[in-house]
């Protein structure tokens, strides 16, 4: 089991290779037409906006839903934070795929507390997919969000991208557990679910 | 802008001048094929020779050598201050002679039908009425036209792709009243004089008595019993909920049967919630507004209608107590999801779980179901120093596909 510094070291790494590959993986014919979606609920895409309040580098964990529509698995290959416009961009951290079937509406520190194992390379089969993220920011006494993740795979050789929306907020508290930080953090995380919303379609 | 509608005595004599023309075509032609759609429109109105939306299903066995059926399209009117119709006309739009229980009945576009989905935010209700010889049947039901991709669910989405509506079952055919015999004998009385009418008169349905205002289930909320634990249920109409309806043959007070389902299309904007705190397992309810409409003629497939005709933007907790997660706790559900605190998740899309006694009002007991919709989402969140919990659907379902969700401490 890593020690924290060497886990940091390994997540700093990480982020950057995350970013780094996701801008290499642009460049295909028609990135959007894979068989990776956003779950969707009668039509909608299923869409939750968590938040939980952290001390300075631990991790906001969340989850997008996925489904892949092929027969053949998937792979990813790299993995962005998208924008809330008008909020602090919070740093994707790391991200995981669900193994168990349990999934995640909040938890602090990554990993998350239910089982996962790293997504980038990994292989998605057909079907439902949760797919983890863990987000921070820098300064304490912030909030950063994200309104989703850009997910770079390639199916079949081809290379392909998908937005899935998925509205996070990490609140950066010295004292995360203070009835103030929550209430902050709420308060921030409504304002985020309604942009959220709008990127997604959802509402107007 | 709320759109009135009124028939004027213009229109009336249109559509009976139209109706016996079509009535010619119809009576010469004796199988499912032969639909043929009715002038409802007023001159002038444009009408394309693709249909709008195709109705088909079955009336059941017939009691006489043949059926009429007749698609009606019912367009609120009369709207009062809080914009529920006083009156709802069911204009005939298309029609057909059946030898056999199946139909399959093109409506063509009309005004009538625009009117309609400008009205009912691209849901039109129809009801389909069928009179073979003295008895008759009839079906309501909602058929999505024209709702946009972002208000439409995926059922709706496929019906209006598809063009047709299949409709369930009917009701089994029942003796006509004496003033709908005596109506439907008037309206055919230059036409034919045969068992089975050509000419199925339109119907005007009038509001009887005052509105009802009734508190109906609209869903359910489970919390953890844990300290600062809470689920803030938000109810959003917009147009997605289905609802049963009744018809009386005689009594406003009693004696209803089921007449279909149908779209809620008030204009009302609706949006309210109400926040359950620790250990709530409650039923959600939203104030609707029912309304009891009499046929004053003879022409409507019933003496008296009764609708729920809007909604209210007040949620609040229901009667009784609603069954507790069926595992005994969600970290026992393959698909439980874990919850830590201080923190919160915003479920935004809800499928509506579908009640089958949302509400009982004037004897009838009211069925419904939010349907799939972005109506219905669930905030929940804990405060700090709640333990953490965990998130559920119903057995067998992710979360994300579940009509309840359930919150539990393990």
């Amino acid at each position: 089991m890593p020690t924290r510094r060497r886990a940091s070291r390994f997540t700093s790494w990480l982020a950057v290779m995350i970013t780094t590959a996701a801008i290499a993986a642009c460049g295909s014919a028609d990135p959007a037409a894979g068989p990776l979606r956003m779950q969707t609920v009668g039509g909608q895409p299923v869409i939750a906006t968590s938040f939980i309040a952290v001390v300075p580098g631990q991790t906001a964990d969340a989850e997008a839903y996925l489904d892949n529509d092929a027969n053949a698995p998937v792979r990813i290959t790299a993995v962005s934070a998208v924008s809330a416009p008008g909020f602090a961009t919070a740093r994707l951290v790391d991200v995981g795929v669900a193994t168990s079937g349990h999934g995640l509406a909040t938890a602090r520190g990554w990993p998350p507390p239910v089982p996962s194992r790293p997504a980038i390379g990994a292989d998605l089969p057909h079907g439902d997919i949760g797919l983890f993220f863990g987000i921070t920011g820098p300064a304490v006494s912030h909030n950063y969000a994200v309104a989703g993740l850009k997910i770079a795979y390639t199916y079949q050789g081809q290379h392909y991208s998908l937005v899935a929306w998925a509205g996070a907020t990490a609140c950066v508290a010295a004292n995360p557990d203070s009835a103030s930080s929550y209430q902050s953090c709420s308060a921030y995380t409504t304002s985020v679910n309604t942009t959220v919303e709008k990127l997604a379609g959802l509402s107007t | 802008m709320r759109i009135r509608t009124a028939i004027t005595a213009w229109d009336r004599a249109t559509w009976k001048r139209r109706a016996r023309l079509s009535a010619v075509a119809a009576a010469s032609a004796a199988l499912v094929a032969a639909a043929v759609p009715l002038g409802a429109a007023p001159a002038g109105a444009q009408i394309t020779t693709r249909p709008a939306v195709t109705l088909a299903g079955s009336v059941g066995a017939l009691p006489a050598a043949s059926a009429t059926v007749v698609v009606d399209v019912n367009v609120p009117t009369d709207l009062n201050s809080a914009g529920d119709p006083q009156q709802i006309n069911e204009v005939p739009v298309a029609s057909a002679t059946i030898t056999s229980s199946g139909f399959s009945i093109p409506v063509p576009a009309s005004s009538t039908l625009q009117q309609a989905e400008q009205q009912g935010h691209g849901t039109v209700n129809f009801t389909v009425m069928a009179v073979s010889g003295s008895d008759l049947t009839a079906e309501g039901i909602p058929a999505p036209i024209d709702v946009s991709p972002a208000a439409a669910n995926a059922a709706q989405l496929a019906t209006q792709a598809a063009g047709i509506v299949q409709m369930p079952a009917f009701a089994a055919f029942r003796p006509m009243t004496a003033t709908q015999a005596a109506a439907i004998k008037a309206s055919n009385s230059a036409v034919s004089d045969s068992a089975t009418p050509n000419i199925i008169p339109p119907c005007t349905w009038k509001a009887y008595g005052s509105q009802y205002n009734d508190l109906t289930r609209v869903g359910e909320v489970h919390v953890a019993n844990t300290s600062g634990l809470s689920d803030t249920f938000w109810f959003r109409h917009q147009n997605d909920e289905t609802i049963t309806f009744g018809y009386s043959a005689s009594n406003p007070d009693g004696n209803w049967t089921g007449g279909g389902t149908i779209s809620l299309t008030n204009t009302l904007s609706a949006n309210g919630y109400h926040t359950f705190g620790q250990g709530a397992v409650d039923y959600a309810d939203v104030t609707y507004y029912y309304q009891r409409y009499h046929d004053y003629i003879g022409e409507c497939p019933g003496s008296y209608e009764i609708l729920a005709v809007g909604s209210a933007d007040v949620v609040n907790p229901g009667t009784n107590t609603p069954p507790v997660n069926p595992y005994g706790g969600c970290k026992n559900d393959h698909y439980g999801i874990s919850f830590s605190s201080p923190g919160g998740w915003d479920y935004d899309v809800g499928r509506g779980q579908t009640y089958s006694g949302i509400a009982t009002v004037f004897g009838f007991t009211f069925g419904g179901s939010d349907g799939f919709n972005t109506d219905v989402e669930h905030d929940y969140t804990a405060a700090s120093g709640a333990a953490t919990t965990w998130l559920c659907g119903s057995p067998g379902d992710e979360i994300t596909n579940s009509p309840i969700i359930y919150n539990t401490t393990g």
